[in-house]
């Protein structure tokens, strides 16, 4: 065996640094790509599976859960709308039709419910957590008879009996929780982003709610006046014709199309075999 | 009115993306061909590691006449999009791309500048690199820093430089 003689020197190679060890080979959009469709897939499946949680447990609250909540929440509303009405015909009026709607009620529907007159030019009404009804004057104002009220008021104990402020609020908890620990620390872009797809789940969710709520008072305006008249012209008159919303902001709308809502309804007199008739007039 | 809202909120970060990417590759793309131009310039300055610096001890040392403390840093920072990608490489794990060639940029550059700080040097002995995070609200830089022992075979210093004659 013959042993390699030792060199006095090393040789030195020249050499640039090899690129293609250290630098990435795949290109930064497919990443992206591969990436972003994975937050997306994971938030959508995280904001249908905490939907289909809340939505089960939501059963179980009883509608007594809202009476407590009463009078906290409506100071809490007063506050951010303003002033509510406490007297005068257009108050009295509304309470008296009100009080009335609710023997029309579900049975089941145990809710001590609350009307608050805002005092404001706001065209909007909405429902809230305590069995509270908030009504703006606006919206009362511009009313062209008492079967648009009744039915505006009664779509919103439709949205209180089917619990959809529960369900919200429940979504937007258990969601907000999730995505705290998954995006953690992350740049707020990011979690923007990752919510992007959310947006238009949760106006569908939005949309659903409404059509529900929308039943719900067509069935009780057609058992208290005997016909559907008028529930649906306080839609036909808020339904701007110029405003013909794009695919997108379609989309995105939290209440169904206006020109849709009304076919809908429409559609659904018919079949609750509750026709046309006369409308009862209103104080404005 | 609302919707418009929500379609705002998501045009800025894409806008910033689309920004970042545009402007972070042009820019990554013209300091990769800096690097290997100067990197093939400086080829002749290799960088290696003794155990002894005594010319009584290593023979090898004993070609050197002379030799200096050499140091390179450089700061780099990340673009938008290079951010964004490693955010979301946060969540899912694995290897994180988009900071590879950031620090790859970085540790080149600081050894080339250690390299182009000592003009004349034979070689560098025992180069380290320290990296170092510059963190804080909205802000991702890193620095590396490079320095060294720069061996020269001539015992003559040029009139800039300050180091000792051995």
């Amino acid at each position: 065996m013959r042993h390699r003689q030792r060199a006095d020197h090393v040789k030195y190679t020249r050499r640039t640094p090899d690129s293609t060890v250290n630098l990435p080979t795949r290109h930064p959009l497919v990443d992206l790509a591969w990436l972003s469709g994975g937050l997306a897939g994971l938030t959508i499946i995280v904001f249908l599976t905490a939907g289909l949680i809340v939505d089960a447990l939501v059963k179980y609250i009883p509608s007594t859960a809202d009476n407590g909540l009463a009078n906290t929440i409506s100071t809490q509303l007063e506050k951010s709308f303003g002033e509510a009405i406490k007297e005068g015909q257009l108050h009295d009026e509304t309470q008296r039709l009100f009080d009335t709607l609710a023997t029309y009620l579900p049975a089941d529907d145990l809710r001590n419910h609350k009307l608050l007159v805002i005092d404001d030019d706001t065209v909007n009404a909405m429902a809230a957590p305590g069995g509270v009804i908030v009504v703006f004057r606006g919206l009362l104002e511009q009313a062209n008879s008492e079967n648009e009220v009744a039915f505006v008021l009664a779509h919103e104990y439709g949205h209180l009996y089917h619990k959809h402020h529960w369900q919200r609020l429940g979504r937007g908890l258990f969601f907000g929780a999730i995505m705290a620990v998954v995006f953690g620390q992350q740049d707020a872009f990011q979690s923007q982003l990752g919510m992007a797809p959310l947006t238009g789940l949760q106006q569908r969710h939005n949309r659903q709610d409404e059509s529900q709520a929308d039943q719900f008072a067509l069935n009780v305006v057609c058992r208290h006046y005997g016909h559907a008249s008028g529930a649906t012209d306080f839609f036909a008159r808020h339904a701007n014709p110029n405003d013909e919303p794009g695919l997108l902001s379609a989309f995105m709308m939290t209440h169904p199309l206006s020109s849709d809502r009304i076919a809908d309804l429409q559609r659904r007199a018919i079949d609750l075999d509750c026709g046309g008739g006369e409308t009862t007039p209103w104080v404005r | 009115m609302e919707s418009y809202y929500v379609l705002l909120n998501l045009l800025i970060p894409i806008i910033l993306l689309v920004l970042g990417y545009l402007i972070g590759t042009l820019l990554e793309k013209r300091h990769f061909e800096s690097l290997r131009d100067r990197e093939k310039k400086l080829l002749d300055t290799p960088v290696v590691t003794f155990d002894e610096l005594d010319p009584a001890t290593n023979p090898d040392f004993a070609y050197f006449q002379r030799t200096e403390f050499a140091q390179g840093s450089v700061v780099v920072s990340v673009d938008y999009f290079k951010q964004f990608l490693a955010g979301l490489r946060n969540i899912f794990g694995g290897r994180v791309s988009s900071y590879e060639t950031l620090i790859d940029r970085a540790r080149r550059e600081a050894v080339l500048r250690l390299k182009e700080s000592v003009p004349g040097a034979n070689g560098i002995a025992n180069m380290r690199i320290e990296t170092a995070t510059l963190s804080g609200s909205g802000l991702g830089a890193v620095e590396v820093y490079a320095y060294g022992t720069a061996l020269y075979e001539s015992a003559l210093t040029c009139a800039t430089d300050s180091g000792q004659t051995m």
